[in-house]
């Protein structure tokens, strides 16, 4: 699906919110573009490319262009699928077939083997393999989101993205520090006991601090499937979470751990952003090399 | 009729014939009159699976239905969904068969709206719809009902409670749950933006953090 040329429109559920939006996707010489633009309330959008990622927000009247570091892509950390690993965790099965957005899918249930993931059914098109849609299940069996396609175009031909950047002159211009990987070897000041089974370390960075924000470790989690975040930043009494909260299948949880702000994100159970925020330790004995 | 062919049709509606034994079904229903309704019966009860049933709107719909239950009583003695993890995962049957009691209810419903079949002893059978039976009951003749939460593929009767103008006024926006103070929202989006960098790969994930940043409701 990386390599496809595609746009269309998706409806997006969660909980009981439903949102529409246009994608544009494309593909060409091993440069991807991909550009998610909300069709209702504020217009905002946001632009991938190979080394930006561009969140254009008129209800902020604000454009915030990340830049991505040489060698580091804005579509990062891709993960193959390794189905063995994978099959530890969530058992598939075929489900049959279906049609979405006019087109002929073929139906797959992951189901997770554990209460630490959500599972998923995917509507996968016929021919390319693009999920038409996916429904999100938790633990309950209830589905907590729902993405599916109402129209798609298949077409090599669709070669650019076009954002309509006039009428923005008064906008602010955001440009977030960049964050930087931190190798494996470089000891961590924090230390992770008793994740939940199957998720490990993906990819670790530190921001600098830069106007308004402090600087900031960012932990990676994976299982090969779900993708987890945790953020760790001088604490700052008034704006830390230190309680859970979620958007739709999304779930976050904060905590304060020797003085420092810890908040996990990822769409996961609450249970398990819940478990890893209480399993960080904050480890005196790691030397800190910056 | 041989069963072999019963079980061809139900197999043609499935979609899982070969295109040689689809042809040949179909051959030998467009031959026979008999076969013709067993497609036709079939075809409906897959339709109801599906719940599909209510875009057909032949007026006989409804007692053709009916009909069914007592022939086919195999689609309602089927367990509901939900509640037990593994149903979801069976879609195309664990949902269908609740689709097809909503279905079934919406299309009874009116019958026993009607105050001269208070206690019409076809819907005894109606071993599932029960429960909706005897909410449709306790409504007045003139009120409607509807689906409320297809999710759940629970018939609720609207007028079992007054609508208020709370529930129009009180739009939930796309936000954070309990959260008020300003600036813990924005950070969270922050966040959010961030890792949807890292989780908007692979089959699954797609562009789903993405949309739920840019969908975002920033209305307090």
């Amino acid at each position: 699906m990386r390599t496809l040329s595609y746009e269309g429109t998706f409806v997006y559920l969660h909980s009981t919110q439903l949102e529409a939006m246009q994608i544009t996707h494309t593909a060409n010489n091993d440069q991807e573009q991909e550009r998610v633009f909300s069709l209702n309330g504020a217009a905002r959008e946001v632009i991938r490319s190979q080394d930006s990622v561009i969140c254009v927000l008129p209800d902020a009247k604000a454009v915030s262009v990340t830049k991505h570091e040489a060698g580091d892509r804005s579509f990062p950390v891709v993960l193959p699928m390794n189905l063995s690993r994978l099959s530890d965790y969530y058992e598939f099965r075929m489900l049959g077939d279906a049609r979405i957005a006019d087109r002929e899918a073929v139906v797959i249930g992951v189901i997770p083997r554990d209460a630490y993931r959500y599972g998923y059914r995917l509507f996968l098109d016929a021919d390319h393999a693009l999920p038409l849609k996916t429904d999100t299940i938790n633990e309950e069996g209830e589905m907590v989101a729902q993405i599916m396609f109402t129209s798609l175009r298949i077409d090599p031909s669709i070669r650019s993205i076009s954002t309509a950047m006039h009428g923005k002159a008064g906008y602010s211009w955001l440009h977030p520090k960049p964050a930087h990987s931190i190798p494996a070897s470089v000891p961590a000041n924090w230390q992770f006991k008793q994740l939940p089974d199957g998720f490990r370390l993906q990819a670790r960075t530190r921001q600098a601090a830069s106007l308004g924000s402090q600087e900031m470790e960012h932990f990676v989690f994976s299982d090969g499937l779900a993708t987890l975040s945790v953020y760790i930043e001088k604490a700052d009494d008034a704006d830390g979470l230190r309680e859970a909260s979620r958007m739709g299948a999304i779930n976050v949880y904060g905590v304060q751990i020797s003085g420092y702000q810890v908040t996990v994100v990822g769409e996961v159970p609450a249970q398990t952003v819940r478990t890893i925020a209480n399993a960080i330790e904050y480890s005196k004995a790691a030397i800190r090399r910056d | 009729m041989t069963e072999n062919i019963r079980e061809q049709i139900s197999a043609l509606l499935d979609d899982e014939l070969s295109q040689h034994e689809m042809s040949q079904t179909v051959e030998q229903l467009s031959e026979q009159k008999s076969l013709q309704v067993t497609w036709d019966r079939y075809h409906l009860i897959s339709d109801v699976i599906r719940g599909d049933a209510g875009k057909r709107t032949a007026p006989s719909l409804a007692d053709r239905v009916r009909t069914q239950i007592d022939a086919e009583p195999a689609i309602l003695a089927a367990p509901k969904p939900a509640k037990t993890a593994p149903v979801w995962v069976r879609p195309l049957a664990g949902a269908a068969v609740a689709a097809s009691v909503a279905v079934l209810a919406v299309m009874t419903a009116p019958q026993l709206l009607n105050p001269e079949v208070k206690t019409p002893p076809q819907m005894a059978t109606l071993k599932v719809a029960e429960p909706i039976y005897a909410q449709s009951v306790s409504l007045a003749p003139a009120q409607g009902y509807q689906l409320v939460n297809s999710a759940q593929y629970q018939v609720q009767p609207v007028m079992s409670a007054r609508p208020t103008a709370r529930w129009f006024t009180q739009y939930p926006g796309t936000r954070w749950k309990n959260l008020a103070r300003p600036a813990t929202v924005s950070k969270l989006n922050k966040y959010l933006v961030d890792h949807s960098e890292y989780a908007t790969q692979g089959p699954v994930r797609g562009v789903v953090p993405y949309a739920t940043f840019v969908g975002y409701d920033a209305r307090r």
